[in-house]
C-alpha cells in the first residue's frame, strides 16, 4: 500500500516535469524524423509505386526511433535524480526505494508511448493523403498492430533503460551500445541468435502469422522462425517485469555518492 | 541518557580515498556542531547518519537503529544535504509538500506543514515561486524547510549556513536554537568556527576522516592554546624588531623574510604576544606597519592539532 501510494505521488510529480524536460524536446525531434521522412517522400512521390508507409514505420520507428526515444527518456528515470543531485531527498524518505524507479518510469513511459503513437499515426495520415481515392490502403488492422508494436517497443526498451539507469552512471552510452551494437550484431548472426534480442519479440508480435507482411518487411536474409505473437508478447512483458525487478533491487541496495 | 548517534570504529572509503576512518563517537541530545575543514569527512559522516551511505566498516546507530535505507527511521530524522539541489520546476511549497507526501502525510496536512515550514525559514512570501528562480540563500532555506517540516526528532544539517546572508544566518541560528529548545536534537556541520560557536558549545572536531576532539569549544580552545601559532609582521626596521622580539618569552622563533621588511614568528599565546608587541613597538621606533595571523584559518588550526 505504501509502495503504491509512493508510486502514485512520484508519478504525478514527475509527469509534468518529464513533459517539460529538455529530454522530451529531444524526443519530440526524434519522433518528428519519420514524419519528416514521410513528408519528403510525399513531395517526391511519382504516383506509380505504393507508398511505403509500413516500411517506413517498421524501419524508422520500430528499429530506430523506438529504442532511441526509450533510451533518452528511460535512462532518465533514476539518472536524472542523480544528475540533479535531488535523489538524496528521495532516498531519505520513508518509502520503498523501488517506488522511485517505478513511479518515475510510469511517468516517462506515458510520454514515450504517446510520442511514438502520435508519430506513427502521423506517418500513416500523411501517406493516406496521396493514396488515390478508391485505391487499396493498408488494412487498418495491420496499422493498429504496427502501432501496438511500436508502443510495446517503447514500453520494453524504456523499462530496460530505466533499470540500466539504476545500475550505471552512464546509461545512455551503454544503452546506445546495446541497441545498435549488441542487438544489431545479434540480429545479423545466423541461427537462433536473434531470439536474444528485444527486436525479435517485437517482430514476432507484428509478423508471426502474417506471411504477406513478413515478405514485405523482411528480406530473405532476415527471414527467421518467429515465435507466436502471444509468446512474443508474454516474453516482452517478462522482460519488462524482469528489468523493473532488477532495477528495483539495484536502487534499493545501491548507494548514491554525489559530488558536493 | 540514550545516545542520538553512536558510531563505533566507523569507516568509509571511496575507492582508495578515505572519507572517514575509525570514528568512535557518541552524540547526546541537544545541538552538536560538527567542525572541520573542507574535505575533513563531515559530509560523509552526515551521509552515514542520514542513511544515504553505508559504512565500509564499523557500526553506526541513529536513535538506536541502523540508518541505511531505514524507512521507519527516516520519519524521525530530517536531513538537509550540503549539495545545492532543488526541484527547479517546482515552487518552494510544491517541493516541500511533495517530499512531505512521500513522508506519508495526506494532501491537506502536507500542504499545511509545507507552508508552516517555509514561513519558519522566512520564505512565506516566495513560496509560490519556482525554486529555479531562487537565490542560493533561498534554495538553502527550502532545503532547511524540507528537513524540519515533519518535526523530526533529529535534524542533520550539512553546512546549512552556506550561501546565507548575515540576516539569513541569524534567522537560521535562531530557528535551530528554537528547535533544540523544543526538544529536537540538532547535528550541524560547518568549517567556520564562529558559525558553530553561535549555535552551540558542544562540538565534534574532524579532520582527514578522523575525530580529533569532542567536547566544548572551551576545551578545544585550550587544546589549541598549547600549540604555536605563526604571525607575520611588516615593519620598516624589521631586523632590529626581530632582535627585540627574541627576548620576549612568548616568542618561540623569529625569521626575517626575504625582503627585509617582514618577520615571521611563532608564539604559543597570541593574545599575550599582541600585548608584548604593543609595548615593544611603542618604545622602539620600529615602524610596525602591519600584523597578520597567517594560520588562523580552521585548516591551519587543524594542521596544528594533527601535527
Amino acid at each position: 500500500m505504501r509502495f503504491l501510494l509512493a508510486v502514485g505521488i512520484l508519478f504525478r510529480a514527475h509527469l509534468g516535469k518529464t513533459v517539460l524536460s529538455v529530454r522530451t524536446l529531444i524526443c519530440l525531434g526524434l519522433a518528428a524524423m519519420p514524419v519528416a521522412a514521410a513528408l519528403l517522400f510525399v513531395w517526391a512521390w511519382d504516383g506509380r509505386h505504393e507508398p511505403p508507409a509500413l516500411e517506413l514505420a517498421w524501419i524508422l520507428h520500430v528499429q530506430t526511433i523506438v529504442p532511441l526515444i526509450a533510451l533518452v527518456l528511460g535512462s532518465a528515470a533514476v539518472a536524472e535524480e542523480v544528475e540533479g543531485r535531488t535523489i538524496s531527498y528521495l532516498i531519505t524518505r520513508p518509502i520503498p526505494r523501488a517506488a522511485i524507479l517505478v513511479g518515475r518510469w510510469l511517468a516517462l513511459v506515458l510520454v514515450v508511448t504517446l510520442l511514438l503513437a502520435a508519430s506513427a499515426w502521423a506517418v500513416f495520415a500523411i501517406f493516406d493523403r496521396i493514396v488515390p481515392a478508391g485505391a487499396a490502403r493498408q488494412p487498418a488492422e495491420v496499422r493498429e498492430r504496427l502501432v501496438r508494436v511500436i508502443v510495446l517497443g517503447g514500453v520494453v526498451y524504456s523499462a530496460v533503460f530505466a533499470a540500466a539507469g539504476a545500475f550505471l552512471k552512464r546509461p545512455i552510452i551503454v544503452g546506445l551500445g546495446y541497441t545498435f551494437a549488441v542487438e544489431g550484431f545479434l540480429a545479423n548472426l545466423p541461427g537462433g541468435n536473434q531470439s536474444l534480442t528485444i527486436q525479435y519479440y517485437l517482430k514476432s508480435c507484428l509478423l508471426a502469422g502474417d506471411p504477406e507482411l513478413s515478405r514485405r518487411l523482411m528480406s530473405a536474409r532476415e527471414a527467421i522462425d518467429l515465435v507466436s505473437p502471444g509468446e512474443g508478447l508474454r516474453t516482452i512483458l517478462g522482460i519488462v517485469l524482469a528489468a523493473l525487478v532488477l532495477g528495483a533491487v539495484a536502487i534499493t541496495r545501491r548507494e548514491y555518492v554525489l559530488p558536493a | 541518557m540514550s545516545a542520538v548517534v553512536e558510531a563505533v570504529a566507523l569507516g568509509r572509503w571511496y575507492g582508495q580515498v578515505v572519507g572517514l576512518n575509525e570514528l568512535t563517537v557518541r552524540m547526546e541530545p541537544g545541538i552538536t556542531g560538527l567542525l572541520g575543514p573542507n574535505g575533513a569527512g563531515k559530509s560523509t559522516f552526515l551521509g552515514l547518519i542520514a542513511g544515504e551511505l553505508k559504512p565500509s566498516r564499523g557500526t553506526i546507530r541513529v536513535l538506536g537503529e541502523d540508518p541505511f535505507a531505514n524507512g521507519l527511521l527516516f520519519r524521525r530524522v530530517g536531513y538537509c544535504p550540503q549539495r545545492d539541489a532543488v526541484y527547479g520546476r517546482m515552487s518552494g511549497r510544491e517541493m516541500v509538500r511533495f517530499l512531505l507526501r512521500l513522508g506519508g502525510y495526506g494532501r491537506r496536512e502536507a500542504d499545511a506543514r509545507a507552508r508552516r515550514a517555509l514561513e519558519r525559514v522566512a520564505l512565506g512570501e516566495d513560496m509560490e515561486r519556482r525554486t529555479a528562480g531562487y537565490s542560493k540563500g533561498m534554495r538553502q532555506r527550502v532545503k532547511i524547510a524540507q528537513a524540519i517540516a515533519h518535526d523530526p526528532e533529529l535534524l542533520v544539517l550539512d553546512e546549512p549556513l552556506g550561501g546565507l546572508d548575515p540576516v539569513g544566518r541569524r534567522d537560521v541560528i535562531r530557528l535551530l536554537a528554537e528547535l533544540a529548545a523544543a526538544g529536537t536534537s540538532v547535528l550541524v556541520s560547518s568549517h567556520v568556527l564562529h558559525e558553530i560557536e553561535a549555535l552551540t558549545a558542544e562540538i565534534l572536531l574532524v579532520h582527514r576522516g578522523r575525530l580529533l576532539a569532542q567536547g566544548t569549544i572551551a576545551d578545544v580552545r585550550e587544546l589549541l592554546r598549547q600549540h604555536p601559532r605563526r604571525v607575520e609582521i611588516v615593519a620598516r626596521d624589521a631586523r632590529r624588531l626581530a632582535r627585540a622580539l627574541l627576548d620576549a618569552e612568548e616568542v618561540i622563533a623569529v625569521r626575517l623574510l626575504d625582503d627585509g621588511t617582514r618577520l615571521s614568528l611563532e608564539t604559543r599565546d597570541v593574545a599575550r604576544f599582541h600585548r608584548r608587541l604593543t609595548e615593544i613597538a611603542a618604545g622602539g621606533g620600529f615602524g610596525v606597519q602591519g600584523l597578520e595571523s597567517v594560520d588562523a584559518s580552521l585548516e591551519a588550526v587543524f594542521d596544528y592539532l594533527v601535527a
